[in-house]
């Protein structure tokens, strides 16, 4: 086990050095100088040289490419993702509240839609073809083909602009007001939940359905066991196995899925960061939040690897 | 009894759509029953249970649907990309703009006026009647009106005045500049006068009283209409409007501009017309051009040369009148016979057959009406409406949506070849050589998978796209997204080869001594191939999704050319999700029946080539 783990580990190193060096390149050829951008328009003539100078040292932009790399690499390692020319703070403090926000979104909508698709699928599973089946199997079809915002767009004109329930987008004014969080959350969550459900229902019904047809099932059957126990004991456990790995790999989208929700919605959170940050030309940050992503993307997977080996024996490693 | 009928017409159609694909393609007969019993090739097997299903029939009828309204409904709606209309802005859906009120011909007609949208006519017994479609309750004639005998109309816009017989000003509809009713400063002035006319322009209003004097009100910081100069005052006896002039015509002759000047429309006014040399018969305004009728019958024409409106066409004959709309002017010849030059974006100089015998045109705006010697309409013309709205610049939603599905479409099916092209080669080329070429291979999939896709497309197209041209911006797209989404692609191929290999009919194809690129090509590349298919098309559903996403948010195809994405991007404003649902809601809509088709298909291929994945 453990030695499968570093040999994992010793596999992503290959992969994050390329990804830290396309993404290096990718803030080379981006349109824009980030010194200029940073010498306020205030400054004389004859001060801007000057300041000129001393942004491009501080900012190390003097050096070769390749030291530039080694540095902002060496950086990044030690958790020192950068510098903002947009906020004019360190990338981490800038990310910070963002992220808090997402994660915050994204943990109602994993429990929500893993709460409903758990449900919703099972049954789905045990009534194929009933009509509870079918109605999932056009729900998820129809939220398949239907665009994230849209389903965010039709909430708004509902429940905040015609019935004027909730507050159509925003943050909560008062931070430590409970009441108000849920207000604001409640349809960036419905959103997000609805469209994540396409695809989870589906794949919870698979994996039942899977476990329904083994061989194990029909044993439980003839011992003359109790359906509830076949289903909820047998089945569900071993239908469990790739439904949990698949949540754990879904972490990552807790941190990037919501990008679009989060701008129907003017969420303070990660992807808003970034289209500002794109509109603003701030290639560090953009940078710093695209390595992060990928970074938590590789972490879930592994950890995905991981648990799927523990939590069945069946697997072999190496 | 009923059902059994749909059924039977529902099975004819799917029999002539079955016939359609695999009888044109593979001349299949009838067959008998000793040739049924025969093993049938795998693709007419996938043919049959593709065709026989009835959610693929729904979704081959939805994307032809889709398919043909954007690309052979384009053709015959053209669509100019840059054209804007202010006055046309956030109309909503509606069409019968010249469907005038028939009641109008028994008295005769005395005036016909149009706003943007909507006319407002006056018949010679001093009844008003309206048309079209309410503009800020522009069309609502308020009961004073319907009461009173009037006497003149006037047609703004987006308002409307009458007089009454007794000189009194009624107005109604947009009054954000109160241009709806006389302001006091008018009325103080009014006090010994007498109101004898009334007119009306963008969002103004203006009287002209028995002493010749003219007074202005409304929205007149940007035209300066409200300055009359002394020396005309008094002495005026036409007017005719515009959005930032109005032409007077002075008791001498002269005809003099008023308004915001240094435009050829005020400062190419010709010597005799200025001097009062020439008489003039009759005059007309468009939006920055000038028509003039003189008393030989001739017209003369200046202005700008916007919508070609100086190209006169030849007349032969003697002019009797002349008028104009905001982007065309027109004459009428002494047969009757109606001339027309300038833009035709609203069908302003299309002048239909039934227009003969004319004695004079109304022309306001977007709307014409020809009315004959009884003067009974004899003919309408000009913008008949929206079927589905305009957007927030006065462009046709319902073209828009032709257009915008024709890129949204393109852009997907580009993308998805480009996907599909490195997808199938890279995974080909790791199932098959494996060793460290696969090892390398997969390496690379993962480095592109593991940054989440959309912030990484987000990035590379402002990154590179910055300076880029529309057209180019939408091929920077449909690249970006194909280079990026190949790695499920790849992965599912390379699989699929590793499962295919170790299946036992391989195996018995090498027992029996068959070639090994003989294996590969007609064994299991078939089986990976169909996968490949069913992946591309799902595949296909996400790319128009993405498209439509990331041009929402303002990151892929750039107007001034539509796409579904794009159009979208209006509803980031608040109040277009709420008053203008025809902007947001149909392309939305669009985009959902096209992937939604698409994915029907695409799941009914794949249960088509797997049966099995189906008996779950």
């Amino acid at each position: 086990m453990i030695k499968y783990s570093i040999k994992r580990i010793f596999s992503l190193i290959p992969v994050i050095f390329a990804i830290s060096i396309i993404l290096f390149g990718l803030n080379k050829i981006m349109p824009g100088d980030p010194v200029n951008m940073m010498i306020p328009t205030s400054a004389k003539p004859e001060q801007k040289e000057q300041l000129r100078k001393e942004i491009t040292e501080q900012l190390g932009l003097d050096k070769s490419l390749p030291e530039q790399y080694i540095a902002w690499v060496s950086n990044v390692a030690k958790g020192d993702l950068g510098y903002s020319t947009w906020k004019n703070d360190d990338v981490k403090n800038v990310i910070a509240d963002p992220l808090k926000n997402t994660v915050i979104l994204n943990f109602f909508v994993l429990l929500l839609a893993l709460s409903i698709s758990i449900l919703a699928g099972i049954r789905s599973a045990i009534k194929k073809n009933s009509i509870i089946d079918q109605f999932w199997q056009v729900f998820s079809l129809v939220c398949m083909s239907v665009p994230t915002f849209f389903i965010g767009l039709c909430l708004v004109y509902i429940f905040a602009l015609t019935l004027k329930w909730l507050p159509s987008n925003g943050m909560p004014a008062d931070l430590n007001n409970i009441g108000q969080w849920v207000r604001y959350m409640i349809l960036p969550v419905l959103t997000l939940t609805i469209t994540s459900l396409a695809g989870t229902i589906r794949y919870v019904r698979n994996a039942m359905l899977d476990a329904l047809s083994q061989d194990y099932i029909r044993t439980a059957r003839s011992k003359g066991l109790s359906e509830k126990v076949v289903v909820y004991s047998h089945a569900f456990r071993n239908a469990l196995i790739p439904i949990v790995t698949v949540v754990i790999a879904q972490i990552s989208t807790l941190f990037s899925g919501s990008m679009i929700t989060e701008a129907v919605f003017v969420w303070n959170g990660l992807g808003q960061v970034l289209l500002t940050a794109l509109n603003r030309r701030d290639g560090f940050l953009v940078i710093a939040m695209n390595m992060f992503y990928a970074i938590v993307y590789l972490a879930s997977n592994f950890i995905a690897d991981i648990t799927y080996a523990l939590v069945d024996p069946r697997i072999k490693l190496d | 009894m009923n059902d059994k009928k749909k059924e039977n017409a529902f099975q004819k159609f799917g029999h002539s759509l079955k016939s359609l694909f695999s009888g044109g393609f593979f001349g299949r007969k009838q067959l008998n029953v000793l040739e049924e019993e025969e093993i049938q090739s795998p693709s007419k097997v996938i043919m049959k249970n593709f065709l026989h299903n009835r959610l693929a029939q729904i979704g081959i009828v939805g994307f032809l649907f889709i398919f043909s309204f954007t690309f052979i409904g384009s053709m015959f709606y053209p669509m100019d990309p840059l054209y804007t209309e202010p006055l046309l802005q956030d109309i909503k859906p509606g069409r019968g703009y010249l469907s005038y009120d028939e009641d109008l011909n028994k008295a005769g007609v005395k005036d016909i006026q149009s706003g943007a949208t909507f006319t407002i006519a006056l018949d010679n017994d001093g009844k008003v009647y309206s048309w079209g479609q309410n503009l800020e309750g522009a069309f609502d004639i308020p009961s004073e009106v319907t009461d009173e005998t009037i006497a003149k109309i006037a047609v703004g816009d987006r308002h409307a005045l009458a007089l009454t017989k007794n000189g009194e000003v009624i107005g109604w509809g947009y009054n954000n500049f109160n241009q709806d009713q006389l302001p006091f400063e008018v009325k103080n002035r009014l006090f010994d006068q007498k109101v004898v006319d009334i007119f009306a322009g963008d969002k103004y209003s203006a009287v002209l009283t028995d002493q010749k004097k003219l007074y202005v009100w409304g929205s007149t910081m940007t035209n300066h209409l409200d300055i009359v100069p002394d020396e005309y005052q008094g002495h005026i006896k036409e007017v005719r409007t515009s959005t930032y002039n109005m032409l007077l015509l002075l008791d001498d002759g002269r005809l003099v501009p008023l308004g915001v000047s240094g435009s050829p429309l005020t400062d190419n006014i010709p010597k005799k017309i200025a001097s009062g040399e020439l008489k003039v018969k009759d005059y007309a305004m468009s939006f920055r051009n000038a028509v003039v009728l003189d008393d030989q019958g001739k017209i003369h024409v200046w202005g700008s040369t916007d919508n070609g409106l100086l190209n006169v066409p030849k007349i032969k004959e003697k002019v009797i009148s002349v008028a104009g709309a905001k982007n065309a002017l027109y004459a009428v010849g002494e047969s009757g016979k109606v001339y027309a030059w300038g833009s035709d974006a609203l069908k302003e100089t299309n002048v239909p057959a039934d227009a003969k015998g004319t004695k004079k045109v109304y022309a306001s705006y977007f709307q014409m009406y020809a009315v004959n010697d009884d003067n009974k309409v004899i003919a309408s013309w000009g913008n008949n409406g929206y079927l589905l709205g305009t957007d927030g610049t006065g462009r046709d939603v319902f073209i828009r949506l032709m257009h915008g599905g024709k890129v949204t479409l393109l852009v997907g099916v580009i993308a998805v070849l480009i996907s599909a092209f490195i997808g199938v080669l890279i995974g080909m080329v790791s199932g098959f050589k494996g060793g460290w070429l696969d090892n390398l291979l997969m390496r690379l999939t993962e480095i592109i998978t593991s940054i989440p896709f959309m912030p990484l497309v987000i990035t590379l197209s402002s990154f590179i796209g910055t300076q880029m041209s529309s057209d180019n911006k939408m091929y920077l797209i449909m690249v970006i997204l194909g280079l990026l989404s190949w790695p499920p692609l790849a992965r599912l191929v390379r699989s699929q080869i590793l499962i295919e290999r170790e299946k036992d009919f391989v195996l018995a194809a090498r027992a029996m001594g068959i070639k090994e690129h003989s294996i590969v090509l007609r064994h299991i590349l078939p089986n990976v191939i169909s996968m490949a298919i069913v992946d591309m098309t799902l595949n296909y559903a996400i790319m128009m999704l993405q498209e439509a996403a990331l041009s929402f948010l303002g990151f892929g195809v750039q107007p001034p050319m539509p796409s579904w994405g794009n159009m979208l991007n209006a509803a980031q404003d608040s109040t277009v999700i709420q008053y203008y649902w025809w902007q947001w809601i149909l392309p939305a809509v669009c985009v959902l029946i096209a992937a939604l088709s698409v994915n029907l298909i695409g799941n009914a291929l794949g249960d088509a080539i797997d049966p099995k994945a189906n008996e779950k």
